[in-house]
């Protein structure tokens, strides 16, 4: 089998990250933060490492900005129903995931509109574009950090000094690549950044990430935190404000070992790795003639994704051969609607391979080949766009 | 220190988030702690945690507050 789906989620994950969540679930598996016998201490003592190895690769402002949720969608969820109010505007990039264009069009009932900024390969032309659509409601930027269809690298921090001149929040959606490009909280004054856990930061699913910084928050869910509990109002500290409920500890645990595994890896030398793979398959299927492709891979200025089509055969019958062929890639519109539309690929949808630091040139190797393979039979039968 | 001190004193934190990073603050200025349950006392009613600080409270108490930790109270530990 090639797995080249790691822009879904990665797989395998590092060896160290199974063993943690084992481990946890052999040796210490109480509630965290509840029982306060010593069972449950060091289960609490488990999540506040994770929260320590979150902040040193992210460079947060503390171990309590780091808050815990089931993933990247109810991060986003956190920011945009617990920052918004009647009357407010957001900005948002031509490539965003549903995740963020969902809620925002459930709050277009509630008085809350949003624009849209176009990408461009030009980042002083993105900035121009960012400039065009402030108006003096808006409060609010959310912004991927890189395109979960397409790769495009968005200039995050030129985006969040034009808004902090400006004074409007920064949201930024690194799902795609939190452990690949470089990420710096404090430096590049990012007020508010979501992830998922389970993709390049190689934790197990039902792992998200949301981190904070100063700027007021309702919480999204209300409920028992293990603290106070006779106070019948939530409290207003994080994490434990936004944390209701009992925490995914043996994720959580799988996801320090994850997070450990990139900071002792490097996430430049990780980014290399899978840069390299995504720029030799893109550099192969420029040589047959049937494939479109629709992004460039080069350094610093994508990440390593790869979407393309086969002719004007749909994405999605191409990726149902590609898997009777052993490899594992995604079609369609990879919940990004919003970026297929302004790459004109709404119709077809795209096929999407990601590497990641465990895959090998061979398994590209093989890709290319079964491509080649099927080249005639999708050509011949695939269903046509 | 005063002779208290040396007894233990239960420095009262909001959570147990709060109390581990508080223990660690701590240990690296040599203050001994270790993260407890918050005894019975007024200003956590229920489901508290605290630090058990062996050492000069005052400082400790004052290491928490320049870290953004909210101290609840301080009750002595008892014999």
């Amino acid at each position: 089998m090639i797995y080249l789906d790691n822009g879904a989620t990665t797989f395998p994950k590092p060896t160290a990250v199974k063993q943690k969540i084992t481990d946890s679930f052999n040796r210490y598996s109480a509630n965290p933060g509840r029982s306060g016998h010593k069972l449950s201490l060091i289960a609490s003592e488990e999540i506040y490492e994770c929260r320590k190895s979150i902040k040193k690769l992210f460079n947060a402002q503390s171990e309590d900005s780091v808050i815990f949720t089931m993933n990247c969608t109810m991060s986003l969820n956190t920011v945009i129903f617990g920052f918004l109010r009647e009357g407010d505007h957001v900005i948002i990039s031509s490539l965003e995931h549903n995740a963020v264009v969902r809620p925002l069009e459930y709050l277009k009932d509630k008085g809350v509109s949003y624009s849209v900024f176009d990408y461009s390969s030009d980042d002083d032309e993105v900035i121009d574009n960012v400039r065009a659509v402030i108006t003096p409601r808006t409060r609010l930027c959310v912004c991927t950090h890189a395109s979960n269809v397409f790769g495009f690298r968005l200039p995050i921090e030129r985006i969040a000094a034009l808004c902090r001149f400006y004074g409007i929040k920064v949201c930024i959606d690194a799902a795609q690549s939190a452990g690949v490009l470089p990420i710096d909280i404090l430096a590049s004054g990012f007020d508010f950044v979501c992830t998922s856990g389970h993709k390049s930061l190689y934790g197990p699913m039902g792992t998200g990430i949301l981190v904070i910084g100063d700027t007021e928050l309702k919480p999204l869910l209300f409920g028992g935190t293990g603290t106070d509990s006779a106070n019948p109002h939530q409290p207003e500290e994080p994490p434990e404000r936004f944390e209701s409920g009992t925490a995914n500890l043996n994720g959580i645990a799988g996801l320090r070992a994850g997070v450990d595994f990139v900071r002792r890896r490097g996430t430049d030398n990780i980014y290399r790795h899978e840069l390299a793979l995504a720029g030799y398959l893109h550099s192969e299927l420029m040589k047959i003639p049937q494939i479109i492709l629709y992004n460039n891979i080069e350094y610093g200025k994508t990440a390593p994704v790869l979407s393309f089509n086969i002719d004007n055969v749909y994405s999605e019958e191409a990726v149902r051969m590609l898997d009777k062929y052993g490899v594992c890639v995604r079609g369609g519109l990879h919940c990004a609607p919003l970026a297929h539309r302004f790459m004109n690929t709404i119709d077809s949808g795209t096929v999407r391979a990601v590497p990641s630091v465990f895959t090998a040139k061979s398994e590209i190797d093989r890709f290319i080949s079964v491509i080649k393979n099927i080249l005639p039979k999708l050509l011949d039968n695939g269903k046509k766009v | 220190m005063l002779w208290g001190d040396f007894m233990g004193n239960y420095i009262l934190v909001t959570s147990v988030s709060k109390a581990l990073r508080g223990k660690e603050l701590l240990d690296k200025n040599n203050i001994p702690s270790s993260v407890e349950r918050a005894p019975k006392n007024n200003a956590v009613r229920s489901c508290g945690y605290s630090l058990l600080v062996f050492g000069d409270k005052d400082r400790a108490q004052y290491i928490l507050r320049r870290n953004n930790i909210r101290i609840m109270g301080i009750i002595p530990k008892k014999l």
